[in-house]
């Protein structure tokens, strides 16, 4: 039903999933991320108990790869299922069922799982990858930049309707409490990959940081 | 951007516009007001007479005649 991108940017430290299908409201069921711990994506008839057990798992050190295979040791029905996971030293796995409906499939590489099921074709796992790589900027636009090259390359072959990103850093959430970062989700659209930009564009204007600010404030305060 | 010179002469007459610059209300205290009521606390410091470039654009965009 969808197609996903899991990555972490060591550096930031962040990581996050971005996520689009032909299904309402997706951000509520396949993106899962902990700063520290990891990312998840969980689609194709979603066990969306993948999310937090896999965040968990990652959470006690054990790796992607580790964590996606216990994950699928107690689930019946693993050939349903679509995962892609990415642990806190950028260590990637994805899996792709037998059972998940065509073309279905994904990639990993240092830092990046991509994955989806019912696309329209081969191609769009390849230019999310591509995209993902050569974008250069934070982890949300790198990660947006992958979500709207599979969506050009045809994306979810049932048409458009939700998209959705959500991104852990440390203390990065609002007022420095928690690490939700980014947390946006088009829920219901005829186009929400282009709509997911514009919303992160305008995360930008409300919360972006300029290098100027910083010095400004603190020759105030000084 | 340090709000001076023609910065300060671009809020002023932006917050005059919009209404929060009136008589008996002061320069700070006004762009208090309006930073506050659009949500640009994180990118704008009117006690430290500061506005992020970015969002002195979109305001003049959005509110400026």
């Amino acid at each position: 039903m969808t197609f996903s991108i899991v990555a972490c940017d060591l550096e930031e430290p962040a990581w996050g999933v971005a996520v689009a299908s032909k299904f309402p409201a997706v951000g509520a069921v396949v993106p899962w991320a902990q700063a520290g711990a990891g990312a998840v994506a969980t689609q194709s008839f979603a066990n969306t108990s993948f999310g937090p057990r896999g965040l968990a798992l990652m959470g006690t050190g054990l790796s992607a790869q580790e964590a996606l295979e216990r994950l699928l040791e107690d689930d019946p029905d693993m050939e349903l299922r679509q995962v892609g996971l990415v642990d806190a030293q950028g260590g990637s796995a994805t899996f792709s069922g037998s059972d998940c409906f065509a073309w279905a499939g994904g990639v990993t590489g240092r830092g990046y799982a991509i994955q989806g099921n019912i696309l329209a074709n081969e191609n769009v796992v390849p230019e999310m990858e591509m995209a993902f790589l050569n974008t250069k900027g934070n982890l949300p636009a790198r990660l947006h930049a992958a979500l709207l090259a599979g969506d050009r390359a045809g994306g979810d072959k049932r048409g458009h309707q939700s998209a959705a990103i959500y991104v852990a850093k440390p203390k990065a959430g609002y007022g420095g409490y928690l690490d939700r970062w980014l947390d946006y989700r088009v829920d219901d659209h005829e186009d929400p990959v282009p709509r997911l930009g514009q919303l992160l564009e305008m995360h930008d204007l409300y919360f972006g940081k300029s290098p100027e600010a910083d010095e400004w404030r603190s020759k105030v305060k000084s | 951007m340090e709000i001076k010179g023609k910065v300060l002469d671009q809020m002023t007459e932006l917050l005059t516009q919009t209404g929060y610059l009136k008589d008996g209300t002061g320069l700070i205290e006004a762009f208090q007001q309006f930073i506050g009521n659009e949500n640009f606390e994180e990118r704008a410091d009117p006690e430290a007479k500061w506005i992020d470039e970015p969002v002195l654009k979109y305001i003049t965009q959005k509110f400026g005649k």
